[in-house]
């Protein structure tokens, strides 16, 4: 898994690459709190080139989600693919997340 | 495939999974689900089955008709699956907790599920029509 991080603005847009499960959720949460401990706290994380997505991803999606929230934070979501889209749907997850279909138009909602 | 209960052994057994699938002719988007599904059942054996050390977990797949069968054994400690919490899927982001999910996307991945004891090994039986 892979993590692109570039600037737009006051928000930074992460990319992650590849598969978010078990192994590699610990990876996105580290590089999350980096950046959030930096000061960032309105975050789009693109989905393009991500295939796969499992509880312990979805854990560390929500833990950054709550963590943002007390310091007037927002990460919201961009370009779900496939399998992912469909976890998110089942779980919920597109509800009490921001998911929007490009990365333009989340960084519109922030 | 036999494999020792540990996080790392996952990308071995989805790989054989995915082998396995794609004999059985399975598509791309449900050949993931069942990844998917196998990942939280190897997670759950992984954190819970083995207080000790890690012990085995085997991987079987079959075909039975136009049912794909797969099957994950350990031999661990007694698997219950009731007593997995229900996940609340209409909570908020404040009241919105993880717990249960591994176990509740299993269910919805699988066409049948199966879990039960047979001579001191778990099985978990999952099933899905081509």
């Amino acid at each position: 898994m892979e993590i692109q991080i570039r600037e737009s603005g006051a928000a930074c847009v992460v990319a992650v690459v590849g598969k978010l499960d078990t192994l590699s959720a610990g990876d996105y949460e580290k590089a999350m709190n980096e950046l959030i401990a930096e000061g960032t706290t309105r975050f789009v994380v693109d989905f393009a080139e991500l295939s796969y997505i499992s509880s312990a991803g979805l854990r560390v999606l929500l833990s950054t989600a709550k963590q943002l929230k007390p310091k007037g934070g927002l990460a919201v979501f961009a370009n779900l693919q496939g399998n992912v889209q469909e976890v998110f749907e089942m779980t919920g997850f597109c509800t009490i997340l921001g998911v929007y279909d490009s990365v333009d138009a989340a960084l519109a909602a922030l | 495939m036999s494999q020792s209960a540990e996080l790392d052994k996952l990308e071995a057994l989805q790989a054989c999974l995915a082998d396995s699938a794609r004999q059985f002719g399975l598509d791309q988007r449900r050949t993931g689900l069942l990844s998917l599904a196998l990942e939280e059942i190897f997670v759950n054996i992984c954190h819970y089955a083995y207080p000790d050390s890690p012990g085995p977990v085997v991987l079987s797949c079959r075909r039975e008709g136009e049912r794909l069968v797969v099957e994950i054994i350990d031999r661990g400690r007694p698997f219950d699956p009731a007593t997995i919490a229900e996940p609340d899927l209409t909570a908020d982001l404040e009241t919105r907790r993880v717990g249960g999910l591994g176990w509740f996307l299993v269910r919805q991945v699988a066409d049948s599920l199966d879990c039960f004891r047979e001579d001191g090994r778990n099985v978990v039986r999952l099933s899905l029509k081509r």
